[in-house]
């Protein structure tokens, strides 16, 4: 019994203004750099893709429009054929592909972090509701999930993008909507079962009030599976433009993004590789590089683990 | 008895309306996206004959009343006849269904029994090289558009190995490359989300306490990690089902599949509204019938969630 | 040949990260692929299924590729000559008067069930477009009082005119004849699934979305055809369609977009036919809106199109750069120069015009309905901008772009049409129909109306001809719509095959028309 009560005292919640100090402390007991090399050259890429969006077409070698029908399929420069004028080759309309994908990268974010945002904040405020104050409220958001859920999502994009238009701002609200619902069920399974462990129950008894238990006790220790979830969640919504684009419902042309490029280049796989593969490597590099912030994130932010170590 | 149907009746009466709210919104969202009309018709048709088609498919009336027209079919159990096939909707939709039900069981089959495993694999062999080798791997799963990877899988074994059929449906062989294809991505989501439960269970105090009165490895992992880490995994696992079997409309295309995500998306295309409504009425019948489940095993593994 | 494909194949799955495996069993599978069978069952490939086959209903080109299987028309037109007007199941036909076509049918024709082909069904097969049926296709199309049965084998059409125009129309699409017993009998539901025609191969599976099964109709009046049984199946993806062909699993490879036509060739094992049908893509003008309202604004897009680098370039010369909205196979052909590329003339007529920027938005089909479709409007589209056109490019889904009127915000979309004068000419250009009304100001072209009508009732040729020379220069004067390219449809086969599809997209498996070498 005195365990239990000992861990309803403990300080569980992630104060952002201990952060600092909590890293400091860690950094100094392990006697190691705190950031794994992976997670520096993760870091190292998002901040390369962050220029590329902020810079958009200025420090591109072409622009990224152009057309040359005399260059179309030009191989990247380590293939017979290939040459450095295109480093890595050029599509069907001969685009440079170098150009195309450094100038994607700021739609392809966009929606990928304004529709994992939405979709974070909605999931996990109805998945808080819904798991902590059970009741009604519980009943419909859950219910509106499950209704959700259950229709495919392609069915409904189709319907909205011929009744809206095709614009990046459908796709974001397409994107993040379609996406609250798994942040919803996961974090209200979470909830639940932290509701009734004892340390929520006993500082209940001890009179704490509902939003103080939320965020001390119940936000923290959801909050790892929550940035797992925004991984996947993030990995989704960029693979969710793609399929869209496989469907003609991507990025409207002729900006590019790296979901239509990589389906531009579908018919070409077996001859000329490189238009989707090239847009296609960059994509994996992003999805790796944000899960492995995400993993490093997670441990960091870990109350356990730091207590641990 | 009396119990089981406590917790079952109330659940029941959920999963109608579920349905209700699944077919009001699919209505609602396909009326507003135009009508198959000028599909229907060749294109040298007078405004006479589009007037006339229109009446006779009972869209010149307002979406209220449609949708009451609608509802009532609904209710008799006729979901009406296919605009593009001349067939009854709800025929073709369930023609379709075997051929969707079996590349999603064995892709879902295949995901959960490879997820589950590499998920607890990594998540005791924490930061080990097996550990990131596996997320690398999962990483790059997880990356790949789905028509990317199956067209990938496709130069591969069929064109380059000549292992197995490109496409089709019909002989198992065929079925392998859809399968593989369709896992890939559930299979990435199911191993991580395995090791974050898993890691978060076993960091938790009642294990630490556990360890701390020196209970063996075996007993710990067996009566408390798995059991507690199974809640989040069975909404996961129950979500990502539904999710194959809503169609998998891309692996689907690839593949030449006949399934019914392809046969919803080519009806949303035409607005053959019947067909729309079968498709999404089938599918989401068999998520609320997957979702029931999911609940009754939560009962079952979590016996505090019953009195909730 | 075999080792060029590897490599490129290799490269392209090397650089993903893949492994390869060794290079033993490859060539023992490469041994065992060369070796052609003898084919009893032809295995087509292409990007979809028909939903129906009633082959009045629609004129879907995956539609009419089965059509050509199944059914025969009364008359026919030699492709391979020229396209002139040739005996189909009826072997001669007179103008009894100028509103009287008498047609003697062929004998001894035998329906797929081994009934008999008579006058009744050709009456059956056009009464069918007198019912007023909106949804059949070729409801309307020929201008017909009534159709006569004067003997079994001696059908009269009626023409409510005179009609220069019927027997193009009886030689084209929707215009195949269907069995008027059996159809009675089974009724319209099932005989758009299990049709009977007289044509050398009868339906004898359906399964919607997975495949066609034809077997051979061994009392063909043609003959015998050459190979027994035909599947047919879908293969949406391009990709997917070519592997199938390198792996063997099918015998034919339809929808080939021009860029992969080098990869199936480099193989060795395939033979590319290419054909121009008898389509050719437009971009339509809704003539109501600003600024392409003005006749100058239309001329000026016309011609700012450099249609001979995309016939070129992209499309790696299968397409053709047309005089207009006529092709050359059409019997009345005029010979005409081709649309010219004049960058500067452009320039000026926008100057004359007074266009000042004013945005005008195009709509595409999205997904793609045309091969290339996204990658030509881009090119189009940098070309108008390089001589002060503002066009805006837009994605569309087909249904909506069907659905266009002159209320929506689009000045130009994309959409394709017939090119044989006397039969689209007035089913497209000029008619009476939604679509167009809607376009144009009514009035603007009366002066087109009567034309094409008077064409219409002209049944001299040379006359007839006149009056289509007339309108051709009519629309290219006003600019109605903007005639863009035809695109060449391309098949992939064993090369032991010799098939070509026919202008009119059809599947011709006719005894003479497609063989085998084993």
């Amino acid at each position: 019994m005195a365990e239990l009560i000992g861990a309803a005292h403990r300080p569980r919640a992630v104060d952002v203004h201990e952060q600092p100090h909590q890293l400091s402390a860690r950094i100094g007991r392990l006697g190691v750099p705190v950031l794994p090399r992976t997670v520096v050259l993760s870091v190292a890429w998002v901040v390369v893709l962050a220029l590329f969006a902020a810079l958009g077409s200025t420090v591109t070698p072409y622009d990224p429009l152009q057309q040359e029908l005399q260059a179309r399929n030009v191989p990247p420069v380590w293939l017979e054929g290939g040459g450095w004028d295109h480093v890595f080759g050029t599509d069907q309309l001969g685009h440079d592909v170098l150009s195309r994908v450094m100038v994607s990268v700021r739609p392809t974010l966009t929606i990928g972090v304004t529709a994992s945002l939405i979709a974070l904040v909605t999931g996990t405020l109805l998945g808080l509701v819904a798991g902590y104050f059970r009741g009604p409220a519980d009943g419909l958001i859950m219910l509106l999930a499950d209704s959700q859920l259950a229709i495919p999502s392609l069915v409904i994009a189709i319907a909205a993008v011929a009744a809206f238009g095709q614009s990046i701002a459908i796709l974001i609200v397409l994107a993040g909507f379609s996406g609250w619902m798994g942040f919803a069920r996961t974090v209200r399974s979470s909830v639940l079962t932290l509701r009734s462990r004892d340390f929520v129950v006993s500082s209940r008894a001890l009179g704490a009030d509902d939003l103080r238990i939320l965020y001390r006790h119940v936000l923290p220790n959801i909050a790892s599976i929550v940035i797992v979830l925004i991984t996947i969640q993030f990995r989704s919504l960029i693979l969710f433009e793609a399929a869209l684009s496989f469907l003609g419902l991507g990025v409207p042309p002729p900006q590019p993004s790296w979901g239509s490029m990589i389906n531009g280049g579908r018919d070409y796989l077996l001859s000329s590789w490189w238009i989707s593969v090239i847009p296609g490597i960059a994509l994996m590099l992003t999805v790796l590089t944000v899960s492995l912030i995400g993993d490093w994130l997670r441990d960091v932010l870990d109350p356990t683990l730091r207590e641990a170590s | 008895m009396g119990s089981i149907g406590k917790i079952v009746i109330p659940r029941l009466g959920r999963a109608i309306v579920t349905l209700w709210l699944v077919v009001t919104v699919v209505f609602v969202v396909l009326r507003f996206s135009g009508d198959p009309v000028s599909l229907l018709l060749p294109s040298d048709a007078s405004q006479q004959q589009v007037q006339a088609l229109r009446v006779e498919l009972g869209l010149d009336e307002s979406i209220p009343v449609q949708y009451g027209r609608f509802i009532l079919e609904v209710v008799k159990g006729d979901l009406g006849e296919s605009l593009r096939f001349n067939q009854p909707a709800l025929d073709l939709v369930l023609d379709r269904f075997p051929a969707t039900a079996l590349l999603a069981l064995v892709a879902f089959t295949v995901a959960a029994v490879v997820g589950l495993g590499v998920g607890s694999l990594t998540a005791f062999a924490r930061g080990s090289v097996l550990d990131r080798a596996a997320i690398a791997l999962m990483g790059i799963l997880q990356s790949a558009p789905s028509f990317f990877l199956g067209i990938m899988l496709i130069l591969l074994f069929s064109v380059e190995l000549g292992w197995f059929p490109t496409s089709g449906y019909g002989s198992p062989s065929q079925l392998v490359l859809p399968a593989l294809t369709l896992s890939a991505l559930t299979l990435a989501s199911i191993a991580r989300i395995t090791r974050t439960s898993l890691l978060d269970v076993l960091r938790a105090d009642y294990i630490r306490t556990a360890r701390s009165k020196g209970l063996p490895e075996r007993l710990i992992w067996s009566r408390h990690a798995l059991r507690n880490a199974a809640l989040p995994l069975t909404t996961t696992l129950g979500l990502e089902l539904a999710e194959l079997l809503a169609g998998a409309v891309i692996v689907e295309t690839v593949f030449a599949w006949p399934g019914i995500g392809r046969l919803a998306i080519d009806s949303v295309a035409a607005r053959d509204y019947p067909v729309v409504q079968a498709a999404v009425l089938l599918i989401a019948t068999i998520f609320v019938i997957i979702n029931l489940l999911v609940d009754l095993s939560y009962l079952a593994l979590d016996p505090r969630t019953r009195n909730g | 040949m075999l080792t060029n494909r590897r490599q490129v194949i290799q490269s392209a799955t090397v650089a993903t990260g893949l492994a390869m495996t060794g290079n033993v069993a490859d060539s023992a599978r490469a041994d065992a692929r060369q070796a052609t069978p003898s084919i009893d069952t032809l295995r087509i490939a292409m990007s979809g299924l028909p939903t129906q086959l009633d082959p009045q209903t629609d004129t879907f080109i995956v539609m009419i590729r089965i059509y050509n299987m199944v059914y025969d028309t009364l008359i026919q037109r030699d492709w391979a000559n020229g396209g002139g007007l040739i005996p189909g199941l009826a072997t001669s036909w007179t103008q009894v008067d100028e509103t009287t076509l008498e047609l003697t049918l062929r004998e001894g024709v035998v329906f797929q069930d081994g009934s008999p082909f008579t006058a009744n069904d050709v009456k059956f097969t056009f009464d069918r477009t007198l019912e007023g049926n909106a949804r059949l296709a070729a409801t309307g199309r020929y201008g017909l009082a009534e159709v006569q049965v004067v003997d079994d084998l001696t059908v009269r059409m009626i023409t409510d005119g005179p009609r220069g125009t019927l027997l193009s129309l009886i030689a084209d699409l929707g215009s195949e004849i269907v069995p008027a017993t059996y159809f009675q009998q089974v009724g319209y539901e099932a005989f758009q699934r299990m049709p009977i025609g007289t044509g050398p191969y009868r339906v004898t599976e359906f399964i919607p979305d997975t495949r066609i099964t034809l077997t051979a109709h061994t009392d063909y009046w043609g003959g015998a055809p050459a190979v027994s049984n035909v599947e047919i199946r879908p293969i949406p993806e391009v990709s997917t369609r070519v592997a199938a062909l390198i792996n063997g699993e099918i015998d034919m490879a339809m929808d080939l977009p021009p860029d992969q036509i080098p990869t199936v060739e480099e193989d060795g094992r395939f033979a590319v036919s290419t054909v121009s049908p008898l389509n050719i893509n437009i971009l339509a003008i809704v003539g109501t809106k600003p600024p392409v309202d003005r006749r100058e604004v239309r001329q000026a897009l016309n011609i700012s199109i450099d249609r001979q680098s995309i016939v070129e370039q992209l499309f790696g010369g299968l397409a053709v750069w047309p005089t207009g909205l006529q092709s050359t196979l059409d019997p009345l052909y005029i010979e005409r120069p081709q649309i010219p590329y004049d960058p500067d003339g452009a320039r000026r007529l926008l100057e004359t015009a007074g266009y000042a920027g004013e945005e005008i938005r195009l709509a595409y089909d999205s997904p793609n309905y045309y091969p290339l479709e996204q990658e030509w409007t881009e090119v189009i589209v940098a070309g108008w901008a390089d001589v002060g056109l503002n066009v805006t490019m837009s994605p569309l889904e087909l249904s909506q772009r069907e659905a266009i009127t002159a209320e929506d915000d689009w000045g130009l979309y994309t959409t394709s049409m017939g090119n044989i004068a006397d039969v689209d000419l007035p089913l497209v250009v000029a008619s009476a129909t939604a679509e167009y009304q809607i376009l144009h100001t009514p009035g603007q072209f009366d002066e087109l109306n009567a034309i094409v009508a008077q064409a219409q009732q002209t049944v001299d040729e040379a006359q007839r001809r006149d009056l289509t020379r007339q309108a051709l220069e009519f629309l290219e004067d006003f600019t109605m719509v903007l005639p863009l390219f035809t695109i060449n449809r391309n098949t992939a086969s064993l090369a032991t095959i010799s098939f070509q599809e026919t202008p009119l997209f059809g599947i011709d498996l006719r005894p003479g028309r497609f063989t085998v070498t084993n």
